[in-house]
């Protein structure tokens, strides 16, 4: 009874104690971070190109989502959905900077914290390495590129949800993509 | 111009791409040889986990967005 009336106070959580909120756990929401939270936090991470700020978009994007949770009825799968709210959250974020922050700003910061701690260091290098390399690629590409192919290298979208989420038709992003690939090409090889 | 795949679901994309070969083995990592841009950022989506702090963070959050659900007795009486 008493931790009950820990979990429904408003008062800051206490450091170290559990939290158990139940609305996280009854209204399915907890699924839908685990299976999701990957695919959103990368695709902040490299639209944004800072993982501090990444974790924060990640962050308020599942925080709207849960406030909308109710009113989520299904007409678009999750997956669609959650990626809406990030871009335009991301685009909200990177119109009030009012620009980028390149990659140079965040190079050490960039891998740290991603890589698994199980791996040797040899590994985190190369993962770091080739996380910056992919992301001054992205940040070279016009940024209708750089989403295109951020969401169509997520094969739990159909070109049909890549379209409505880019706001054109499927044909469109056919062609755009040709160009993107290419585009990327350009920048990413000659990096290596 | 180009022919419209029968099935539109992305996961057919690898053949696609291949025919429109906008990079041929652009990157070699370990070992590992990329044939596409989306095989690139496939490969680093699979190597990027959000940092855990994260969940714990969100937990909090909705918790706190959660209205607090009290008994009928709490809300009349008023106990704060």
């Amino acid at each position: 009874m008493e931790s009950a009336m820990e979990l429904t106070g408003r008062d800051a959580p206490v450091p170290g104690a559990v939290v158990v909120p139940s609305a996280w756990e009854k209204s399915g929401f907890a699924a839908l971070y685990a299976e999701h939270a990957r695919a959103i936090y990368y695709l902040a991470l490299r639209l944004l190109g800072d993982p501090t700020r990444a974790e924060d978009a990640t962050h308020d994007v599942f925080l709207k989502a849960f406030r909308k949770f109710d009113q989520f009825r299904g007409e678009a799968a999750v997956r669609t959905w959650l990626y809406r709210i990030t871009i335009n959250h991301c685009h909200n974020l990177q119109q009030a900077w009012h620009h980028r922050t390149m990659v140079t700003n965040v190079e050490e910061t960039l891998w740290d914290q991603t890589p698994g701690a199980e791996q040797s260091p040899l590994r985190v290098l190369e993962l770091k390495e080739l996380g910056q390399r992919i992301q001054r690629a992205l940040d070279a590409l016009p940024a209708e590129y750089r989403l295109l192919l951020l969401l169509v290298a997520d094969q739990a979208l159909s070109y049909a949800e890549v379209a409505e989420l880019t706001q054109q038709s499927a044909d469109a992003v056919r062609g755009k993509l040709h160009r993107a690939r290419r585009a990327f090409a350009a920048v990413f090889a000659p990096t290596a | 111009m180009e022919p419209t795949p029968p099935n539109p679901r992305l996961k057919q994309t690898p053949a696609e791409a291949t025919r429109l070969d906008p990079l041929q083995r652009t990157e070699q990592e370990g070992g590992r040889a990329f044939d596409t841009p989306e095989e690139v950022l496939r490969y680093d989506a699979s190597q990027v986990t959000p940092p855990p702090a994260l969940e714990t963070r969100l937990k909090e959050s909705v918790a706190r967005e959660a209205p607090p659900k009290l008994g009928w007795w709490r809300r009349l009486f008023g106990r704060r």
